[in-house]
């Protein structure tokens, strides 16, 4: 780095160089604070701004008051709802992690075949919006009518439901279902970064392939697993789309649920979804501390060996059956039965809970297909689908370089307020999108919705840009900046070439994100900028089943090409730099 | 401890061999060396011995035990043996203590016991009044103290070492050699280590398996190995050899005259028997330590002129480039009157230091 | 929010095949609502307007109704006059609020906004932000569907009871074809009956509103307490609702929609319906925003929807009733689809007049706390 060695050129250059590095010092963190003020800051204070209003910023008749506030943080049942949403989330998050943990370990250390096609399948599941899963869910296992327990009683004669996902553990069942892949990721990139010779040790110390893996391996990557399990718990608590989905507060009262109540039905209450949205705001800040705690300890294990020995794998022997079946199950439970469901609903003329019965039609898929709106939120999708991950990646790199190799003043601060919206749910965070831009010429267009992915998702890229910049060795960068290479030539040429992976991995990441989010969409669609997320959610609320259903898989097609596209053309494996 | 044999062993990845029938034996307390440049094998051939990798054919023993042969592969927590790995792997989780006593609690030793061989693998590393302290909180070199008392105080009959010092820089290397060594003496441990660092082979081994392209190319004492390497790459990878061709003149079983480039004659041994011909190309392997300088006008066997080309001083010595006829040498000569660069002088070679090999 | 542009192509062939030619204009009378109406002449929009329309060349068109239905409706009038609509849909409530944001700091993107509940509308109007407009078709709505330059109504829908044939015995089937309102209340439906919530929309509100408000007498908390009693699945949008009852997973759900049942049945769905008197009517009503940014082809569309082309159009894609009296769903007339069912019967008694109902008009609407606190939410 140029500007940290000290040995700089004599005389007037030294002088001319230290002014610059002063206005770079002060103009960058200036102009990323203001930046991040605005795609963030501001639109979190209009939450805890609205928090305290009666109405609307922009209603006549609305004042300050506590009320909203008073009722949500001091009347039993918030206090009820919050705890059951924070142990909700919890219990999700650590079904998630357990099989995540399970199968990345099942994955990575031993002798189970097909691995690519399994990893894929692991990770299939973020190609869903997790409302169409859960959709798909009601359709396989609602109490009555759901295919599962239909086929149960004609098959098996049994009477009653076999499963149920409309209750408090199908729900939560369901949310650890769509995370998975998160904690699996995770978890997965640590064991791969991971020194094999710590394993081996404790192999040549006697121990055996269950002691290694619970005392040496899951030990050893246990800040992954943390920082996993936090992620997917402030995740799933800002989630509102799977429990209204399934059955809504009479399954089980979820904070999220709540907002969406408050902001969906009479008498709309922005104030009292800004209140829930401030308390959930906390709930999950504690959250982001640990999980970002934890990821910073990850960083500092993570082992990177230069040595291309392979992992001796373990051999399952007998229990390969089992670990088969498991992960089999898995699959089955994440990806074929929901995605038969959905085929089920788009090709029949309605959702008929027997299958033998059903009128199969391509009338509904024939009609999306053709719909001038649907190829024009094709459109919106892939330009939003493009536009966000590429403004998003740039501003997370931009920041993390910033903070870690030109270390300029407020580091500290840029790296928590990039954090933050990862703590606001998605539907609170696009009221206040709404609020930030709602006088602009943003509004309206398909720019609002490209600041709300920006915003919302600068944690992820930014989280991923850093990591991958710790793990880039200094001496490569004063390699170059010694063969005389300006700051931004080497920036150019030598650190942004080395994290391109891990910049391509977060890159891909906002992507599925961008064409899967609904929650913030959903508050701001206008004709202009309708998307295919947005439009599957009317359909399932407002039009009819089929049709969300078909967007749905189309979602599912566009991920499934730009993940290709990913992949095989620009070489980017998602699941080892997640 | 215990006698490891290796018979034919054979390691194959898909279409690539790694490791081609490799043969030796570690006599019980013998302290051999695996050397040979990355990629040859040797790391390969260890950690199939550790069990950490799955032979494609051959034998291993340890003692009487067949920890691994065609359909049969102990796994290495039943091996009875431990190893020291090049990235130290302490468990960054576990204290000190507990990383050594890991083996031994994997054991369900007594804890009073594990407590005391603890306390003395610590105290033979030198690492009294650190079992409190985390791995990521000590010094490379104090980790692979930890490494190797973990390895040690499982009582192993066998004991790897996967280049442990490469790591380390070059001061603590050379200090832990030394006490690597004088406690494989000291334990007397069947010790097999792997290195790609000449030096440190020569200076800790008993034996050393010269490896080259997943094949065994010489195995013998670190001083065989030095004055009779039985190939180029022998000679080339250790020591600093000079090596020139030429034409055998004269030869007997023993011994015999060399015309080399610009019809210099030089008197050497051949380096083995087998090596012996009355006639053809051989090699001729000077160490450049074997060049002395005479006084001029000596005569006698292997006396040359010659030109100093280059003087580079070293301490005790210095290291020269000499020029004979069109030949070059280097040469390692007394730092005591140095000659000046573009001098003559007259060199002597003992042809006994005059090493012939016939490549096959 | 949910937005579309104008297309085509979307209605059930079935419908289409047997309703094209009849669809437009028939001057019958619904007898349910039976007032004579007094012999207008219709002057239909003027040269000047259609040009002044034309000339903006686009209408941005925020609304309730289902998304596809109200696609090939707009795609009747893009058609006729060749003015491409946005449509925006979203729920009532939400929709509205924002619709009211945007005007209130400027951003007018809106021309014609469709609810339905009309004591929004009239407050936005003393806020003025509603464009005083009388299309001279809306001459033909019946009076008590109009608020005159300020809102008139688009088609009304009647909710009754519905229920799943496969799910339900044949006596229930019986006792459902003659079902007056207290079979919601059989505890045979225990855990086998859905509803939605008034908070939802103004059809939901209109319903909760008879049995709370303007039927309080007949029916009262009591009567909602007991169908609270057999824990029915409460949805906050009807849709899924209907979804659900048409797969089995309920056997019957109330506020059931003529025009949603309709559409269910032309699928194919074993799905029937009964209208118990009173039938609770919602009116989907749309009015013209002040700022309109294309205030002419706003006009135009509102004259268009009032008209009898405009409202037939609707019967194409739904089974809904008219605004107008001279306008008539030509299934009816044919006896097709469900009007051929032996267990179809019209409503008798439609439920409407509670729009100037100071409960109703009440912007608290304390009927839904009222409805909250009975189903325990």
């Amino acid at each position: 780095m140029t500007l940290a060695t000290p040995a700089a050129p004599a005389g007037m250059g030294e002088g001319f160089e230290a002014m610059r590095r002063r206005r770079r010092g002060v103009a960058l963190p200036l102009a990323l604070g203001l930046l991040l003020t605005i795609l963030v800051i501001v639109p979190i204070g209009f939450m805890f701004l609205g928090a305290v209003r009666t109405g609307t910023f922009v209603d006549p008749g609305a004042e300050f008051s506590w009320r909203s506030v008073i009722l949500v943080y001091t009347t039993l049942p918030y206090l009820r709802t919050l705890g059951v949403t924070v142990g909700a989330s919890m219990l999700v998050s650590l079904l998630a992690c357990v099989v995540g943990i399970a199968l990345a370990w099942l994955i990575a250390r031993t002798d189970v075949p097909w691995k690519r096609g399994l990893e894929n399948a692991v990770i299939a599941p973020l190609y869903l919006s997790p409302f169409v899963g859960a959709l798909a869910w009601l359709v396989l296992a609602s109490p009555n009518a759901g295919l599962l327990n239909v086929l149960a009683r004609d098959i098996f004669g049994i009477s009653g439901s076999i499963v149920n996902v409309m209750t408090a553990p199908g729900i939560i069942a369901i949310m650890a279902l769509y995370n998975v892949p998160y904690a699996y990721m995770t978890v997965s990139s640590a064991l791969k970064g991971m020194d094999p010779a710590m394993e081996e040790a404790s192999y040549l110390n006697g121990a055996g392939v269950i002691q290694t893996a619970m005392k040496v391996t899951f030990p050893v990557v246990r800040p992954a697993i943390i920082s996993a399990f936090f992620f997917v718990f402030v995740l799933t608590c800002g989630t509102f789309s799977i429990p209204a989905a399934l059955g809504g507060t009479q399954s089980m009262p979820f904070l999220a649920v709540d907002i969406y109540r408050a902001t969906a039905t009479y008498p709309i209450d922005y104030a009292r979804a800004a209140a829930i949205g401030t308390l959930l705001f906390w709930i999950s800040l504690i959250g982001v501390a640990f999980y970002r705690f934890a990821s910073q300890v990850a960083t500092r294990f993570v082992t990177v060996t230069a040595r291309g020995f392979r992992m001796r794998e373990v051999r399952l022997r007998g229990w390969r059956a089992l670990a088969i079946a498991f992960i089999a199950i898995y699959v089955v439970l994440a990806i074929i039965l929901p995605y038969l469901a959905l085929f089920y609903v788009a090709f029949t003329s309605f959702t008929s809970a027997s299958i033998a019965n059903a009128s199969y039609t391509l009338a509904n898929f024939q009609a999306v297909v053709n719909s001038v709106a649907v190829r024009q939120s094709i459109f919106n999708t892939l330009l939003i689908g493009f536009i966000a991950p590429t403004a998003c990646v740039l501003l997370g790199v931009t920041i993390a370089y910033a903070n870690r190799r030109m270390k300029v003043h407020g580091g500290a601060f840029l790296d928590y307020v990039a954090m933050f919206p990862i703590a606001v749910p998605g539907i609170v965070f696009g009221t206040g999108i709404f609020w930030t831009y709602l006088m602009t010429p943003a509004y309206g267009t398909i720019w609002i919705i490209v600041f709300a992915f920006v915003a919302s998702y600068v944690p992820f890229a930014y989280r991923m840009a850093d990591t991958s910049i710790i793990q880039v060795d200094k001496a490569l960068e004063e390699a170059s900046a010694l063969c005389g290479a300006s700051h931004w030539q080497t920036a150019r040429q030598i650190t942004f070439r080395l994290i391109r992976p891990g910049i391509l991995s977060a890159w891909i990441l906002v992507f599925i994100f961008s064409v899967r989010e609904i929650s913030a969409a959903i508050l701001l669609a206008s004709p202009s900028n309708k998307v295919l997320s947005v439009m599957s959610w009317d359909y399932l609320e407002f039009g009819n089943v089929q049709n969300a259903a078909i967007i749905g898989l189309l979602q599912t097609a566009i991920l499934v090409i730009g993940i290709f596209v990913g992949r095989f053309v620009l070489r980017v494996r998602l699941s080892e730099n997640g | 401890m215990a006698q490891l044999k290796v018979e034919d062993l054979v390691v194959r990845y898909g279409k690539v061999t790694a490791v081609r029938d490799v043969s030796f034996t570690v006599e019980d307390g013998e302290f051999v060396s695996l050397l040979g440049p990355s990629g040859c094998g040797k790391t390969t051939t260890l950690r199939c011995i550790a069990g950490l990798e799955a032979s494609s054919a051959g034998v291993i023993r340890i003692g009487e035990e067949i920890v691994a042969a065609d359909g049969l592969e102990v796994p290495p927590e039943k091996r009875g043996i431990n190893m020291v790995f090049q990235s130290y792997a302490v468990w960054p989780h576990m204290s000190v203590f507990e990383n050594v006593a890991y083996g031994l609690r994997t054991r369900r030793e007594p804890r009073e016991q594990i407590e005391a061989k603890v306390g003395e693998a610590l105290s033979t590393v030198g690492l009294e009044g650190y079992a409190k302290r985390y791995g990521t909180e000590l010094s490379g070199g104090q980790q692979q103290r930890v490494a190797l008392a973990r390895a040690i105080v499982t009582s192993p009959r066998l004991l790897l070492f996967d280049e442990p010092l490469s790591n380390l820089d070059a001061g603590l290397r050379e200090r832990m050699r030394y006490e690597l060594v004088e406690l494989q003496r000291r334990l007397g441990k069947t010790s097999l280590y792997v290195t790609h660092d000449q030096s440190e082979a020569m200076l800790m081994s008993d034996r050393i398996i010269l490896m080259k392209d997943g094949e065994m190319v010489q195995m013998g004492s670190p001083r065989d190995l030095y004055d009779r390497p039985a190939s180029r790459f022998a000679a080339e990878f250790i020591g600093n050899a000079n090596l020139v061709t030429g034409e055998i003149r004269r030869a007997d079983q023993r011994r015999a005259e060399v015309v080399l480039e610009g019809g210099i004659v030089l008197e050497g041994g051949f380096a083995w028997p087998d090596h012996a011909r009355q006639s053809g190309p051989v090699l001729v392997c000077v160490r450049s330590e074997s060049i002395e300088r005479v006084p001029e006008g000596t005569t006698g066997v292997n006396c040359l002129d010659a030109v100093v080309e280059t003087v580079s001083f070293l301490g005790a010595t210095i290291s020269c480039v000499l020029r004979v006829g069109t030949l070059g040498l280097r040469a390692d000569l007394a730092a005591r009157n140095p000659p000046e660069p573009g001098s003559a002088i007259r060199v002597r070679i003992d042809p006994e230091a005059v090493t012939l090999i016939s490549e096959h | 929010m949910m937005t579309h542009s104008n297309e085509t192509g979307v209605a059930g062939p079935q419908t289409r095949r047997t309703l094209l030619a009849r669809a437009a204009g028939l001057g019958v009378a619904l007898i349910a609502l039976g007032a004579a109406m007094p012999a207008l002449a219709q002057e239909g929009a003027s040269e000047e307007l259609i040009a002044a329309a034309q000339a903006e060349g686009t209408l941005t068109y925020y609304h309730t109704s289902p998304i596809d239905l109200t696609n090939n409706w707009t795609a009747a009038f893009t058609e006729k006059y060749g003015i491409p609509t946005q449509n925006v849909r979203g729920p009532s409530y939400p929709l509205w609020e924002r619709w009211l944001t945007e005007e209130r700091v400027g951003q007018h993107i809106a021309d014609v906004i469709q609810i339905t509940d009309t004591v929004l509308i009239e407050a936005a109007d003393e806020e003025g932000l509603i464009a005083d407009y009388t299309p001279p078709s809306a001459a033909g709505i019946r009076p008590t569907m109009k608020k005159e330059g300020v809102w008139y109504t688009v088609f009304v829908n009647a909710m009754g009871i519905a229920w799943n044939a496969d799910q339900v015995t044949e006596e229930e089937d019986a006792m459902l074809r003659e079902a007056d309102w207290s079979v919601l209340t059989d505890p045979r439906w225990a855990g086998r009956f859905a509803t939605g919530t008034p908070a939802s929309g103004g059809s939901s509100y209109s319903y909760v509103y008879m049995f709370l408000g303007g039927e309080r007498d007949q029916f009262g908390p009591e009567f909602l307490e007991q169908m609270a009693e057999l824990n029915p699945q409460v949805y906050e949008s009807k849709a899924p609702m209907y979804d659900r009852m048409a797969a089995g997973e309920h056997a019957i759900v109330d506020q059931a929609s003529q025009s949603d049942m309709g559409s269910f049945y032309l699928r194919g769905a074993p799905v029937r319906w009964v209208f118990p008197s009173p039938t609770p009517a919602n009116l989907t009503v749309q009015t013209i925003s002040e700022n309109a940014p294309h205030p002419n082809a706003a006009r135009l569309f509102q004259e268009w929807a009032t008209s009898p082309e405009g409202q037939a159009e609707w019967f194409k894609y739904a089974g809904v009733m008219s605004a107008r009296e001279d306008t008539v769903d030509p299934r009816k007339e044919a006896g097709a689809d469900w009007y051929q069912e032996d267990w179809y019967a019209d409503p008798e008694e439609l439920y409407l007049d509670y729009l100037s109902d100071p409960a109703y008009v009440d912007p608290a609407k304390p009927i839904i706390g009222e409805w909250n606190a009975i189903f325990g939410r």
